[in-house]
């Protein structure tokens, strides 16, 4: 039996249609939180402006945006996986089909690299500001 | 024609493996995570009853916040094992051509993203919930 014997069966199509909506959820929350962190970053930089250190609202405002920058490309991947997936199950689009999957793969690999620009800023953030 | 045409091909095997293998990874980093935030749990306990009498620490609430990390490595453990599972699942899908496999791996996806979703609704709440009490605590 080959590699090529997968099917796309009515369970797998099932727990794909699952997974269509959750990762469309997930994306529109993912990018609903990153509005929240640069509003409440820019609202906090500029409450500070005229404090006796203002490095203090940097600092968080920094933190914030390095969030909400760790947080884009997940939430863009999660939404390009949704839409090709829905894509190819309705149309059956071959061509939809192998892009979801590329941006399933790209998803992960994005996330870790995000945890690692994550971590590092972090690490600047406490020894420099 | 149906949904059936579609076919896992010689490049989507590609993808899947290479998705199975970073989700791994992200996984193994996420049980690192949980084991250091179980250990500054630890930590906190065995750290705030030995400065319980010291005035340096008076007033730190040690024992919520060991409670919190505690809670935070639990609230970690499902993602996680989800997206372990999932890459377990998609590797042996492409390697043996385990049909059963497939549909578990892309099951345990569908979870994960749930999961996540659920799990930052929940962070914003929580932030919503902080944000009122401080702007509460400040008028009063």
């Amino acid at each position: 039996m080959s590699v090529f014997d997968l099917q796309i069966s009515e369970e797998t199509e099932r727990h794909i249609m699952s997974l269509i909506k959750w990762s469309k959820i997930f994306s529109i929350i993912g990018f609903l939180l990153m509005l929240i962190f640069t509003l409440i970053s820019v609202l906090g930089y500029w409450s500070d402006m005229d404090s006796d250190n203002p490095n203090d609202g940097l600092a968080l405002c920094t933190f914030l945006i390095s969030i909400s920058l760790v947080m884009f490309l997940p939430s863009l991947l999660s939404h390009r996986l949704s839409r090709h997936l829905k894509a190819a199950i309705l149309n059956s689009n071959q061509f939809h089909f192998d892009q979801a999957f590329r941006c399933a793969t790209n998803f992960f690999k994005v996330t870790v690299l995000s945890f690692f620009i994550f971590f590092i800023s972090c690490y600047f953030i406490i020894t420099f500001i | 024609m149906s949904q059936f045409d579609l076919t896992i091909n010689e490049k989507n095997k590609q993808d899947l493996l290479v998705a199975a293998k970073w989700a791994k990874v992200l996984a193994i980093f996420g049980y690192v995570g949980m084991g250091f935030m179980i250990l500054a749990g630890i930590g906190m306990l065995i750290g705030g009853g030995a400065m319980a009498s010291s005035a340096a620490s008076a007033g730190m609430p040690f024992g919520a916040l060991s409670l919190f990390y505690f809670l935070l490595a639990a609230f970690y453990y499902l993602p996680v094992t989800y997206m372990y599972r999932m890459a377990k699942n998609l590797k042996d899908a492409v390697n043996d051509s385990t049909q059963t496999s497939l549909d578990l791996g892309i099951s345990y996806l569908a979870k994960f993203f749930k999961f996540s979703g659920y799990m930052i609704v929940g962070m914003i709440v929580l932030y919503v919930v902080v944000i009122i009490g401080v702007l509460v605590m400040t008028l009063i």
